[in-house]
């Protein structure tokens, strides 16, 4: 029913494509159909559709060119998304969702600011977890990607600031992934996966989940799918989490006229997920999930990130 | 193939092919899964391999890889492990000593396995653009797991399979085998056992046991057969019993029966002797009667002969004539009755003209019917054949007898005799003669008892009109024997008609008669005021292919005189023929036609006016007159006298035979008859030698010079039948007709005549006519034979054959005699009897009387076997019909 009432939209969407060139149009443009996209882009539609807001939802695929530039405002979801409305519509208000800060990060620079609410959480909130879930690991690794575009740094920064020890492992190729791993597994008590390519490369994360385990050393992931892979736990923002966010910068930009910030901002709401399988097979004492969210809400308040 | 060896098979036999064939199954299977199961674990180790492999390879760990090689290797039957890098190249290598390298894909004595190592990983990222945007590469080679299997230990196990399982059929075989032969002689053994007591009850053994030692069904079958043995030997006991006891009493029935019968067939020959005996009286009884009754009517004839008409002694003649008439009529009907009831009447079977028996029976009624002024009218149907073969005297009788019963109960009217045709076969033809009469008619209860004996329809009547009552019951057991039916439709005071239907032969060649041209064309005016007769006078001139005017009104008659009349015939009822009216019409007729004029008058002749004599031109015949009549009168009026071109029989020869020169040997001891056949001869100037008994009849046969010898059969002593029969013993070179006279009516009576030698037999009593008749038969046959002078007139008569039809005759007689000839020559007595036969027939036919009688003797010995001199009598007769057609010849031309 969902599936068919989405037809439909897209239907209407390819029918009026001419009146998205409207100025008091919001057009929302996804990277690709998929579930969490279409979530995150019903629920955007539904809130400014309850301030008479018109809004079109389309994918970039069928974003045609005749349809660019006519609208005002634009919400892209994911990155590549992203960088469409950025080079078919420059200089158009964009608020993307669902982007790496990397990724961010490098459109940034090519295209200048725009506003954004990343899909990975911020480095305090990760190594908050770290900390509280392994108070007693003196040393955590921080497995990274290829160092000279990896968010290693920031990372090591909120390590400083928590307290914690970290050292960190470089995957230079994909096929040198078990050197690091094991390189970081010698010294580690506790790796922390970092959101960089490389280190998400499925073969290195089942990898590292398997190294890891075998020297029973738990591994902090970036995603509930990762917890779910072995990782012991992970902190994470589901897609009404980031709705709920966006919601609230587009109802502030379109209702009570503040301005986008015209920057890229982590998540602001978040959940964390649990293996509590891995938990006890490496005899881990994992308080429940809301200790754990308000510990790392002391260590890594939501309006600092 | 016995019982035993046929259930040991049927024991083993399919066991044998389900144990070869689930030991083949089971071996093959094994074999298979032992092949598969080395595949399967081949397979197995290689995939097992693969997660360590692919570790070993993402770590770059040897020691790794060596570990789970040398796991791997140390698994049975494994000759080498081996990890590869992408290209192939040995990452790590474990072997054993035997192995001497990588095989082919196939080997005879190894398996090759061989798994590509791919790079695997898991989806780490929540987001789907976040994982395809990481860079995530597809599956890639990382090298390759490579484990040879040796099938040494493999074939090995086959080859245990193979031999378990050939063991295993083995002992399954030898066991369902012991098991059959065990089981197969469990069952054979006993009913073996009950085969050969079965066969010995069947020679007849009865004392049979078989030992009960079987078990279940068996011991059941071995017990119920003793049983069965016991029940049998106590039936057959008890059957012999009463089949002794049955024997016995059927041999006390046999003897009880031989005695009935004994006492029946005393019973039976009593009955026969009383038979015989009631038959023998019978015959004497009728021979004792008729003997003087014959004399009676013989000499009240000659009696009416010598007495004028007008004496009133003539009438006291003619009241004996009937009286005795009337009792020999009574007579001849018990006898027939009694012949009938004996079954001892045989139909003949001989050519006649129905007519002529017809006409026979009309005669014998004419005294009566003039008596009481009845109309008596024969109509015959055109369509009838008249040539036909039966029993005319039967018939006669038959008709006799309706003709009779109708004469005698009608008492004013007439009587109308019809015979028609119903049916015309190829052989035969059913013919139906009616006999209607004005008479008093008779009820429907009346009717029915009609024709039963001694039953009239009512007892007055026979106080009334007299007779026996045998006479309808008489007739409707002759048309039985006909096959024919009787019956009768009445109303009283109507009048009947009794009616019979009989099936008659057809004559074979039957040439036409009496179809003279002299009479063709000729114009002839017929009056009678009764219709009927008529149309039956009308009838017989057609026939005659005249052209013929009829009147009933006596007033036209002189009109139809007016013209060119050649003949008149006036049928005159009783009033009519009263002298006056009679010389009236005669006067009033004789004004307008002076032609000839036949008067067919319903009384006698002597009754009528004399002046009549006078008339030269003018004929009588009373009615109802013969056809034969007739057509001699209308011959003599229209062609003359001497113009008799009718050839009328033999009664004529005899009538007109001079017979003043033979001499006739008369036996009978009856003194009556002797003297009335002795009268009636020597009234024709024949020369009588007398005999009193047979003995002298005999005597005199051998020393007169006879010409006929006239036999009466019952004689004391020497009988006539032994009297004949020592006439041709004793004188065999005497051809001397013998005529035998009885009275007896029994048909062995006349077979045993013949067969004794009589030629001709003359049944008592005599008429005159009948005396005539026969002895001029007879004695022209003997002047043919003599060569006399008379022979002239005989031949005279015997050649008057048509014109027409001698070319046939010359043709048909020589035929016949030559085939009879030839066919005597080659002894073949059918064909001798066939072709003589029809000689008879053609003689009897053309009336070539001494001929006919010749040949009539040839055939009757024939019948009865008698081949003397056959060969020469069959010459002497050829010579005879040469001379005859030579004569024929010369009288035609």
């Amino acid at each position: 029913m969902k599936r068919a009432i989405s037809q439909l939209v897209w239907l209407l969407m390819l029918l009026t494509t001419n009146v998205l060139a409207d100025q008091g149009q919001t057009v929302i443009v996804m990277s690709l159909r998929s579930p969490a996209y279409e979530q995150v882009a019903q629920l955007l539609t539904e809130n400014m559709q309850s301030y008479q807001r018109r809004v079109e939802t389309v994918t970039l695929e069928k974003w045609s060119a005749e349809a660019l530039g006519g609208a005002e405002n634009y919400i892209a979801i994911g990155g590549q998304a992203t960088q469409s409305v950025l080079e078919r519509a420059p200089g158009k208000l964009l608020l993307s969702v669902m982007i790496t800060r990397s990724a961010y990060q490098v459109m940034q620079a090519r295209h200048g600011h725009f506003s954004a609410i990343y899909v990975d959480q911020s480095p305090q909130r990760v190594m908050a977890l770290a900390k509280v879930l392994l108070p007693e690991k003196k040393n955590i690794g921080l497995l990274a990607g290829n160092k000279e575009n990896s968010v290693e740094p920031s990372y090591q920064q909120a390590a400083i600031q928590l307290g914690i020890r970290a050292e960190s492992a470089f995957i230079a190729r994909e096929d040198v992934a078990a050197t690091a791993i094991n390189q970081l597994l010698e010294d580690s008590e506790g790796i922390v996966a970092l959101p960089d390519a490389l280190v998400m490369q499925s073969n290195t994360a089942k990898w590292l989940l398997y190294m890891a385990y075998q020297q029973n050393v738990p591994v902090i992931g970036f995603s509930q799918a990762y917890v779910k892979a072995g990782a012991l736990a992970a902190v994470y923002s589901s897609p009404d989490d980031l709705s709920r966010q966006a919601n609230e910068w587009l109802t502030g930009y379109f209702q009570k006229n503040i301005p986008m910030r015209g920057r890229g901002s982590y998540p602001k709401y978040y959940d964390v997920a649990i293996n509590r399988w891995v938990a006890k097979s490496m005899l881990l004492d994992v308080p429940d999930s809301d200790e754990i969210l308000r510990r790392i809400d002391q260590q890594s308040p939501r309006g600092q990130q | 193939m016995n019982l035993r060896v046929r259930l040991v098979m049927l024991a083993v036999l399919p066991v044998l092919l389900v144990t070869l064939i689930l030991g083949f199954y089971i071996a093959s299977s094994r074999i298979d899964d032992v092949r598969n199961e080395l595949d399967a674990r081949g397979k197995i180790l290689v995939k097992s391999l693969l997660p360590v492999a692919e570790y070993g390879l993402f770590t770059g760990n040897e020691n790794i890889l060596r570990n789970a090689c040398e796991a791997t290797l140390r698994e049975d039957d494994v000759l080498s492990v081996a990890v590869t890098d992408a290209k192939g190249e040995f990452v790590w290598h474990s072997y054993r000593d035997n192995f001497i390298g990588r095989p082919a894909e196939s080997d005879g004595k190894l398996l090759y396995f061989r798994q590509e190592i791919y790079r695997t990983g898991m989806q780490v990222s929540d987001f789907a653009e976040e994982h395809h945007s990481s860079g995530d590469a597809p599956a890639l080679t990382m090298g390759w797991v490579e484990v040879v299997l040796s099938k040494e230990a493999s074939i090995e196990r086959q080859q245990n399979e193979w031999l378990n399982a050939l063991a295993i059929m083995l002992v399954g075989l030898f066991a369902s085998l012991m098991l059959g032969l065990r089981m197969g002689q469990g069952v054979a053994m006993p009913l073996m056992a009950l085969t050969r007591s079965v066969k010995r009850m069947e020679r007849g053994e009865s004392d049979i046991r078989v030992k009960e030692d079987a078990s279940g069904e068996l011991l059941s079958l071995q017990t119920g057969f003793n049983s069965m043995v016991d029940s049998l030997q106590k039936a057959h006991s008890e059957l012999q019993n009463r089949v002794q006891e049955a024997t016995r009493e059927l041999q006390q029935t046999l003897q009880d029966m031989e005695g009935k019968n004994i006492e029946l067939e005393n019973a039976r020959r009593q009955a026969m002797l009383a038979s015989m005996a009631k038959t023998d009286f019978l015959a004497k009884m009728s021979h004792e009667i008729r003997t003087p009754v014959n004399a009676i009517l013989g000499f009240t004839r000659l009696l009416k002969k010598n007495l004028r008409e007008k004496d009133q002694n003539a009438e006291y003649a003619q009241t004996a004539t009937r009286a005795a008439e009337q009792l020999l009529f009574i007579i001849n009907d018990i006898l027939d009755f009694s012949k009938l009831e004996f079954g001892d009447v045989k139909l003949e079977n001989i050519d006649f003209d129905i007519r002529d028996s017809l006409e026979d029976a009309i005669s014998m009624c004419c005294p009566l019917v003039h008596e009481k002024g009845l109309e008596l009218v024969l109509l015959i149907d055109s369509d009838v054949p008249v040539k036909v073969t039966g029993d005319p005297m039967r018939l006669n009788q038959i008709f006799s007898n309706l003709l009779n019963n109708a004469v005698k109960f009608t008492s004013k009217g007439g009587v109308t005799a019809q015979l028609s045709l119903m049916e015309n076969g190829t052989d035969y033809v059913s013919v139906r003669v009616e006999v209607r009469d004005t008479g008093i008619g008779l009820n429907p209860v009346e009717q029915r008892g009609l024709f039963k004996a001694f039953s009239q329809a009512d007892n007055t009547i026979t106080r009334r009109f007299g007779g026996t009552g045998l006479g309808l019951s008489i007739a409707r057991r002759f048309v039985e024997l006909m096959d024919g039916s009787i019956g009768v439709t009445s109303e009283p005071g109507m009048g009947a008609t009794f009616w019979f239907e009989v099936r008659l032969g057809k004559q074979k060649n039957v040439l036409p008669d009496d179809v003279s041209p002299i009479f063709a064309g000729r114009n002839a005016v017929v009056y009678d005021a009764h219709p009927v007769a008529r149309r039956s006078l009308r009838n017989t001139l057609v026939g005659w292919q005249m052209r013929v005017l009829n009147t009933g009104d006596v007033t036209k008659l002189e009109h139809m005189l007016v013209n060119s009349v050649d003949l008149l015939l006036l049928g005159l009822n009783s009033e009519e023929a009263q002298s006056r009216s009679l010389q009236s019409m005669i006067s009033r007729v004789r004004e307008v036609y002076a032609g000839p004029i036949l008067l067919l008058p319903n009384v006698e002749e002597f009754s009528l006016p004399a002046p009549l004599n006078s008339d030269n031109h003018l004929m009588v015949v009373s009615k109802p007159a013969r056809r034969m009549s007739i057509y001699r009168c209308v011959s003599q009026l229209l062609n003359g006298e001497g113009e008799v071109n009718y050839a009328d029989g033999v009664a004529e020869v005899g009538h007109d035979l001079p017979m003043e020169n033979f001499r006739v040997l008369v036996a009978d001891d009856n003194d009556f008859n002797l003297m009335l056949v002795s009268t009636l001869l020597k009234q024709r100037s024949v020369q009588v030698i007398e005999a009193r008994n047979g003995a002298e009849a005999v005597q005199k046969f051998g020393t007169e010079d006879v010409d006929v010898v006239l036999l009466d059969v019952h004689m004391p002593g020497v009988d006539g039948i032994e009297a004949c029969r020592q006439m041709r013993q004793n004188f065999p070179q005497k051809r001397v007709p013998i005529i035998a006279l009885t009275a007896d009516v029994f048909a062995d009576h006349e077979q045993r005549l013949l067969r004794a030698g009589a030629d001709d037999i003359l049944f008592k009593p005599i008429t005159e006519q009948q005396l005539w008749k026969t002895l001029g038969k007879w004695l022209a046959l003997d002047r043919l034979k003599a060569g006399s002078a008379e022979q002239t007139f005989v031949m005279a008569q015997q050649v008057n054959v048509p014109a027409s039809l001698l070319p046939q005759l010359k043709q048909e007689l020589p035929l016949h005699i030559s085939q009879a000839i030839e066919a005597c020559e080659r002894e073949d007595m059918a064909a001798v009897h066939s072709s003589v036969h029809k000689l008879n027939g053609l003689a009897g036919y053309f009336r070539l009387q001494s001929l006919h009688a010749e040949i009539k003797s040839l055939e009757l010995d024939l019948l009865q076997m008698k081949y003397d001199n056959l060969s020469a009598r069959l010459s002497a007769a050829k010579e005879n019909i040469a001379v005859l057609l030579t004569e024929m010849s010369a009288e035609n031309s």
